[in-house]
């Protein structure tokens, strides 16, 4: 029984497989389109993301450019001017506070020699 | 890699991708037409199942490694020739009364024969084609599934259960129904 099966297996294979190597010349070319259609669309499905990637890329650089083209830095001013004497310490830096501590302490020095 | 090293790289990727696709689709196109026109007994069904498999297996799994392409592609056929016996069966019983469920075998579809339908005529033994495939008719979707994955693609029984979606007992069961009925429908002739 095996065997007759195996018989019949093969036969059956051989038959469908000469059906498929003499398929009519009308069928292949349209498996052929078929196939043609199918591989476009993935092509064009790519292009497409490729345009969307460049199109993103290109809009991102004209941003980044136009930031630093038309934007101008704020210019350093002077320290002090348009300041409270009030507020003047707070922008000076440490080497002047430090000179500002020091009169103060000479203004008290010289106010103390004379009160002795 | 520059950037523009990456964008040629990813480019170049692509396209040998869409060339193994290409190669794959060659080399099994034909004989998904024929396992399909042996289900719809129509050339035109059969193109566009081909078609409509092609393009899921693409649109799906063409990222799966190549080596699992060919039993995914069968899924999908067998999917779709599925999805077809469903809609005409649907389609008959909204005409007839009483008409059947479940599982739809070709007995009732071949009641719409096809004239176009001429598989004999491209081989030298004509009526034996011819008996083969009237014999492959008279089994049911499933058994012809088993017998056409197992014995003709030459699946084994776990991939053949995976495509089937059943299991490798019903394989085995289906298949040896399959090899019972063409023993007693082909004897005399092979």
């Amino acid at each position: 029984m095996k065997d007759v099966d195996q018989s019949l297996q093969q036969r059956v294979s051989d038959l469908l497989d000469e059906s498929v190597d003499k398929l009519d010349h009308d069928t292949c070319m349209q498996l052929q389109l078929a196939r043609g259609h199918v591989l476009q669309q993935n092509g064009r499905k790519a292009r497409n993301r490729w345009y969307l990637a460049t199109a993103f890329a290109s809009v991102a650089i004209v941003l980044v450019a136009a930031v630093f083209t038309f934007h101008t830095p704020l210019e350093r001013q002077p320290a002090g001017i348009g300041k409270t004497p009030d507020s003047l310490m707070s922008v000076e830096g440490p080497d002047e506070t430090e000179l500002y501590e020091d009169l103060e302490f000479y203004m008290w020095l010289s106010s103390k020699k004379w009160a002795s | 890699m520059t950037g523009t090293g990456k964008l040629l790289y990813r480019i170049a990727e692509q396209e040998e991708g869409q060339l193994e696709l290409s190669n794959f689709f060659k080399k099994i196109e034909k004989r998904a037409f024929r396992m399909a026109e042996i289900e719809t007994r129509n050339r035109d069904d059969a193109l566009e199942i081909v078609q409509e498999a092609m393009l899921r297996l693409m649109q799906k799994y063409q990222h799966r490694p190549s080596e699992e392409w060919k039993p995914l592609f069968y899924r999908i056929l067998q999917n779709c020739i599925m999805d077809f016996h469903r809609r005409t069966t649907r389609h008959k019983s909204f005409f007839v009364w009483g008409g059947k469920e479940g599982e739809p075998k070709i007995e009732d579809i071949a009641m719409d024969e096809n004239p176009r339908m001429d598989p004999a005529g491209e081989c030298q033994r004509g009526l034996t084609m011819k008996q083969l495939m009237q014999s492959l008719a008279t089994l049911s979707l499933r058994q012809r599934q088993a017998f056409l994955l197992r014995i003709w693609e030459g699946f084994d029984v776990e991939t053949t259960a995976n495509i089937m979606r059943c299991s490798k007992g019903s394989v085995k069961t289906h298949l040896s129904r399959a090899m019972q009925q063409l023993r007693s429908t082909l004897e005399g002739f092979v």
